[in-house]
């Protein structure tokens, strides 16, 4: 019919892409933004808002079970798109895109409620309820609440006592291994009572990394990345994306005259900023230098900016006692290299997309 | 000028207007805050990819308030624009139609909330958390700067308001209420630096559960509140329809527009604020300098009624 098509047309015009990028997939992600920018497409943020789920390979360990979870939790039309090495990432994209477009709603929906047909199957095991991307509920499976059941069999949350002598709700919560500016594949599981993180402990990692030579080739691309993510969780729209366009600039051509102003021009701006200033003194302090004074030495020309060595459970003791937005921008500020954590693997097929 | 109302069945064709002016809203916020890959046609598709897509929920969600909770942000901006005269005509002219606003935007902390605390998620959880903490901050300093008008004109009613301001525009002679009322605007409509509770370190806070329908009343709600807080600070401090050439109601857009753009413009230019930073400053230096300028705003009224009789 007319409209259909119509609104399918206007639907499909701007895609939201859900990207899960593999540790060390570096090129392939950096692709699927391109196609991004060049689409008119935007990269989501939760399951619920995106239209395309974009994986890059290979999504194992961890990864696997999240990926189907976040295919789980998206909203008819959507559309799957596993990504490897040297695929062409704009080709499989667009027909995902087209997927899209083709779909029409079925009468009655034929999609069950999958939560509900799972739960049978686990009620032995103890549940694993899951209703965010990246952010797991995880029951209490012994714990017995002495007959009451709350709505949708889920137990409520224990509770603890706080700083404050306060005797508040304590919910276990899993950050990761998906979620936006935050190194995928990885699992701290936190204890939040209200929004302030009591314990920090992170998984075992066993999400396999690729090899791969974006950033170690272009060391500034790399910081300016990093930049970009802390700048993004600091909700700073339009230098975030200023930091990612002189990135991409300088990975495609690096004898661009207009990059070293436009990120002396980023850097001032962080550094005149009070907010960021308020927001990241004496945050995640490492090694004598705090998260404010990392962030100012990414976005320098400064060919060894500060990168303290710390393990990740030196980052995740940090994050206790912090609020979730402080334990974010903690992870943000202090970049684990995932690499030394798991076996590395190598991807045939060269240099992606 | 005189304000007249408008017949009853008239807020029907309003409500659509409203609805629209939303849309250009989006429309405008799309052209002047421009993120990667938005563009003037992008509230279209937003619209359109929204209307097609299938409603999920969340294991045990409270239904019931999820769902009043992101309906509530529009319906909220549908009656604040009923006491809102447009030109000199109103829809509904009421004696405490000043109240009327400030209640609406009281309830608004029902509603934000229950947006983040219907569905049974951390994420959005966390983010009616954020708007709480916010909101302690924001809502005093609002209310003493809706006093200051209200103080000046010696009336509760917006539209005797607009025609008190014939001879000056409140905003020179109270600017320090102008520009708090602009802040607490932005508060409640979560825009700009206090869009803190459906931040992208939260995965949208409580903008992350909503799909479809629900998401979209919830996206248009907020846009319709910035249109609508953009035309109520048009009648308290730009003097409303007044102005030469042009018909009253022109001069009503053009100045509410004047309004919206810059807000419109913040949103990707700023930081997000963090209600724990900033509620210090919010309670010991605005709270402070807007009771101070109630405090002039009342001297001069009354020496003004003393100088008159």
């Amino acid at each position: 019919m007319g409209l259909s098509d119509v609104l399918a047309r206007w639907a499909t015009s701007r895609p939201h892409t859900l990207l899960v990028a593999s540790p060390g997939t570096t090129a392939t992600r950096l692709a699927v933004e391109r196609w991004c920018r060049g689409r008119g497409a935007v990269l989501a943020a939760s399951p619920n808002d995106a239209d395309v789920l974009a994986v890059t390979e290979p999504a194992d360990g961890v990864l696997a079970s999240a990926v189907e979870e976040l295919w789980r939790q998206m909203p008819d039309p959507r559309a799957q798109v596993r990504l490897a090495a040297g695929d062409d990432v704009e080709c499989r994209l667009d027909q995902a895109v087209a997927e899209l477009m083709t779909w029409r709603p079925e009468t009655p929906p034929t999609r069950e409620d999958e939560w509900v047909a799972g739960r049978a199957d686990d009620e032995a095991d103890g549940h694993d309820m899951s209703n965010m991307a990246g952010m797991d509920h995880d029951a209490h499976g012994a714990h017995d609440m002495g007959g009451t059941e709350m709505p949708g069999g889920l137990q409520m949350a224990d509770r603890a006592d706080d700083r404050d002598g306060l005797t508040l709700d304590a919910v276990p919560v899993a950050l990761g291994p998906v979620l936006s500016c935050w190194p995928t594949g990885l699992v701290v599981d936190v204890v939040l009572q209200g929004d302030l993180v009591q314990q920090a402990t992170v998984r075992p990692f066993d999400v396999s990394v690729v090899e791969d030579d974006t950033w170690p080739h272009h060391p500034a691309a790399a910081r300016l990345d990093r930049a970009a993510d802390l700048l993004a969780l600091l909700g700073w729209a339009a230098v975030a994306d200023e930091a990612r366009d002189v990135r991409d600039l300088l990975l495609t051509s690096p004898d661009d005259e207009s990059i070293g102003p436009r990120t002396d021009r980023v850097g001032r701006r962080v550094r005149r900023s009070h907010v960021v200033r308020s927001a990241l003194t004496g945050l995640a302090v490492m090694a004598g230098s705090d998260a404010r004074a990392r962030l100012i030495s990414w976005l320098s020309d400064d060919d060894f900016p500060i990168a303290p060595a710390a393990s990740l459970e030196d980052i995740v003791a940090l994050m206790v006692g912090r609020d979730l937005a402080d334990a974010r921008l903690v992870m943000a500020s202090l970049p684990p290299d995932l690499s030394t954590l798991a076996p590395r693997r190598s991807m045939s097929g060269g240099h992606g997309a | 000028m005189t304000i007249a109302t408008w017949p009853v069945w008239a807020v029907i064709p309003l409500a659509v207007v409203l609805c629209l002016a939303a849309g250009l809203a989006a429309v405008l916020d799309a052209a002047v805050a421009p993120t990667r890959g938005s563009q003037p046609s992008t509230p279209v598709a937003e619209t359109a990819r929204l209307l097609r897509q299938t409603r999920r929920t969340t294991p045990a969600p409270d239904a019931l308030l999820w769902r009043i909770g992101t309906a509530g942000p529009l319906v909220t901006a549908l009656l604040m624009a009923v006491v809102i005269p447009l030109g000199d005509h109103v829809p509904a002219r009421m004696e405490i139609g000043l109240v009327w606003f400030n209640a609406l935007d009281v309830l608004l902390w029902a509603f934000w909330w229950m947006a983040g605390w219907g569905p049974n998620s951390i994420l959005a959880l966390v983010g009616g958390y954020r708007f709480l903490a916010q909101a302690l901050a924001y809502e005093l300093p609002l209310m003493f700067a809706l006093t200051a008008p209200a103080a000046a004109a010696s009336s509760l009613d917006v539209s005797v308001i607009v025609g008190a301001q014939s001879e000056l525009w409140y905003v020179v002679q109270m600017p320090v209420a102008f520009v708090v009322f602009l802040g607490c605007l932005l508060g409640f409509t979560l825009w700009g630096p206090f869009a803190a509770p459906l931040a992208a370190d939260i995965a949208g806070g409580v903008g992350t559960e909503p799909t479809g329908i629900d998401r979209l009343l919830l996206l248009a709600g907020r846009y319709a509140l910035l249109v609508v807080g953009s035309a109520m600070a048009v009648a308290l401090f730009l003097g409303g329809g007044a102005g030469p050439w042009l018909p009253a109601w022109l001069w009503s857009v053009v100045k509410t527009l004047a309004v919206l753009v810059p807000l419109l413009a913040i949103r990707t230019r700023v930081p997000l604020l963090r209600a724990d930073r900033y509620m210090a400053v919010a309670w010991t230096v605005v709270i402070p300098a807007v009771l101070l300028q109630v405090l002039v705003v009342s001297i001069v009224a009354v020496a003004g009624g003393n100088g008159g009789s």
